[in-house]
């Protein structure tokens, strides 16, 4: 019980320092001017909120009851909704499988409509797109864990002070950057497992190297600057230097990089997955989905639903908002692309 | 330019011995016996054990000492042997060795990898080739086009089509034309063809291409020597095809070779789900089997392809603008 509550207040501290993060660096950016410009930009940003929002309620859990699993709020929301015995067609009121149920049985599966349907274990495929979320969101939190540290401050560091450090950077990056992105994620989850934490360990150490050559291109320009030397002339530190003075003059290539990674890590989990590498079986992801897909669209007829599900209500809406409000936020924010 | 491409040649050696740290690092560091329960994870003790002999994982990792031949390795065994081999008998140098003399080993079945990758390179050829040219091909004319109708309802349309195409991911983009040709309009063969798979690699890949290739060109679009060429009367045509298509020549040439490592993302899915039996199968069946040699090989042949390629690009930018001179 106590270890549910700490991990609540974990979550909740988690997700109010993220905002507050990305507040901050949006602000010291400049965004005001940029986003909320034209009613599509609008219009993605809600959407794009509220998919973030959905994954992060997710991740809470509440028990009240020792006896069962803890559930998170989304769990609850859709807990009075009834599990079929096999698949049920979007809006229907019978399943699709007749046979020996008896009337009581008939009448309690006519109870619950699923707007998307059922899978073919007769689960809600609402439920499960709306799951997709939390993984979803998991995997961009997980690789940005690993790849913001690594690339900014390699980035920083190679700009600023050049030389030998400089030297290692680009070698580190130029190897990295050399493997084939798909090839190191295989042989890394071949190799260490397949679960989430490694997933996001092996898109961590292959996503870092983007940034940190676009930090490294930045600070090299920035560390001729005049405030930049006149705080070296006025005998500020160097980590001083680096912490107040550069790192927040890079926030713009760190957010552009932040929402365009994001992005190609939705696509990657669900190749992955399709691979079979990905995700394992009893995950909810919209990966899992479309391999389940995969077997229920030659059927006759055709199973059309876990398919319309995880892609159009899952993975291209999320993907195309993100990649819509990071190319806004590159017109904006990156002086470069005027 | 001689002394250029000699010196960028030899920038291959840190970068090779980069790659090969990190896949010896990946395949090696860990402790062998746990190494042997990812792959098999209900296997008895025996039977983890003789796993990590058969992949040679009962060597000295580093540097053979004399004291190795004395204890128990990771398979259970003291192997008495090993003193008679040179301190170089290790898991490093014997892979280090491997890889100098190109010696790819063989696979689980006891089949030499080199053979399986000649058999192989042609099926995936015959996919990756078409798929880069016809991308390129269709991608630089929309891109052309909407750059010569900016601002209009169709470059807008066109920019907002491409945003969206990249952002379906490719299983949707099989699923999708699996069904589509499959089932409702059944009119090209599916199983064992190219054909199917060239349209979708083209298909997942050229909206980000012409997203691309459209903001080469309108950067272009804004200099000073575009203005004068139209100030002189000179058709907008040739404006188009002299002056932006050549001065673009340089982004479009990186974005090329940017885009190779898709094709290796691109030939593993289409390959295994239209059963071409090319290297992306053999990199899926690998997978399946758990062939950690093959994979191995796998990852330095893709880290070599790409590393050849940027090298062409490089010594394609002299060719192309003869005002970079190394």
């Amino acid at each position: 019980m106590l270890e549910n509550i700490l991990y609540n207040v974990f979550v909740l501290a988690a997700g109010l320092l993220f905002a507050g993060g990305l507040a901050r660096s949006l602000r010291a950016a400049g965004w005001r001017a940029a986003l909320f410009r034209t009613r599509r930009i609008r219009v993605s940003i809600y959407v794009l909120a509220a998919y973030l929002l959905i994954g992060y309620v997710d991740l809470f859990r509440f028990s009240f009851d020792d006896s069962i699993d803890a559930m998170s709020p989304i769990d609850l929301l859709f807990s009075g909704v009834p599990r079929e015995r096999t698949y049920s067609a979007p809006f229907a009121d019978v399943v699709l499988l007749g046979g020996d149920e008896d009337a009581a049985a008939i009448e309690n599966q006519v109870r619950g409509v699923h707007i998307l349907g059922t899978d073919v274990n007769g689960y809600d495929v609402a439920y499960n797109v709306v799951k997709g979320c939390s993984t979803a969101l998991l995997l961009m939190i997980g690789t940005m864990a690993i790849s913001f540290p690594v690339g900014l401050g390699l980035g920083i560091l190679a700009g600023y002070f050049g030389g030998w450090i400089d030297d290692v950077v680009q070698w580190l990056y130029t190897t990295i950057a050399s493997i084939p992105w798909l090839l190191f994620v295989l042989a890394f989850l071949l190799v260490f497992g397949r679960n989430l934490f490694w997933i996001c360990l092996a898109f961590g150490l292959t996503s870092w190297v983007e940034l940190a050559r676009l930090a490294r291109g930045e600070t090299l320009k920035l560390r001729e600057m005049n405030y930049i030397r006149a705080a070296r002339a006025a005998g500020v530190s160097t980590a001083r230097i680096l912490w107040r003075h550069l790192t927040p003059n890079l926030s713009h290539v760190a957010i552009i990089t932040f929402t365009l990674t994001a992005s190609s890590i939705v696509l990657a989990e669900s190749v992955l997955t399709f691979i079979g590498i990905g995700v394992q079986p009893g995950g909810a992801s919209w990966g899992r989905m479309l391999v389940e897909a995969q077997v229920e669209l030659v059927r006759s007829p055709p199973i059309w639903w876990v398919f319309a599900g995880a892609s159009l209500l899952g993975i291209f809406p999320l993907v195309l908002t993100l990649n819509l409000v990071g190319d806004a936020l590159r017109d904006a924010l990156d002086p470069r692309s005027e | 330019m001689g002394a250029y491409i000699v010196r960028r040649i030899l920038y291959f050696v840190p970068v090779w011995f980069g790659v090969f740290l990190i896949t010896f690092g990946m395949f090696h560091l860990h402790d062998p016996l746990t190494l042997a329960a990812v792959q098999n994870p209900q296997a008895s003790l025996d039977r983890l054990q003789a796993w990590v002999r058969n992949h040679n994982y009962h060597l000295p990792r580093f540097i053979n000492l004399p004291s190795d031949a004395v204890t128990e390795r990771a398979d259970g065994r003291v192997h008495p042997e090993f003193a008679d081999h040179s301190i170089f008998y290790s898991q490093f140098f014997l892979s280090a060795r491997d890889l100098l003399t190109f010696d790819l080993g063989v696979d689980r079945t006891r089949k030499p990898i080199a053979q399986s990758l000649r058999e192989r390179a042609l099926p995936t050829l015959s996919i990756m080739a078409p798929a880069l040219f016809f991308t390129v091909l269709i991608s630089l004319a929309i891109a052309l086009l909407i750059a010569y109708l900016k601002d209009t309802p169709i470059d807008r349309f066109v920019v907002f089509a491409g945003i969206g195409m990249l952002s379906i991911a490719l299983p949707v983009y099989i699923l999708a034309a699996q069904y589509l040709f499959g089932r409702l309009v059944p009119v090209v063969p599916i199983y064992g063809h190219a054909l199917l798979a060239v349209i979708i690699a083209v298909f997942a890949s050229i909206g980000g291409q012409i997203r691309f290739y459209r903001s080469v060109f309108l950067d272009q679009m804004g200099l000073d020597y575009v203005r004068t060429a139209r100030a002189k009367g000179v058709p907008e045509l040739r404006i188009l095809d002299r002056h932006i298509l050549r001065n673009s020549w340089i982004p479009v040439l990186t974005q090329i070779a940017l885009s190779v490592p898709f094709l290796i993302t691109g030939s593993v899915l289409l390959e295994q789900f239209f059963g071409i039996s090319g290297m992306g199968d053999l990199l899926y069946s690998a997978l399946v089997g758990q062939d950690f040699q093959v994979i191995k090989t796998l990852v330095y042949l893709g880290s070599f392809f790409y590393m050849v390629t940027a090298l062409v690009t490089d010594i394609l930018y002299a060719l192309v603008d003869p005002r970079i001179t190394f």
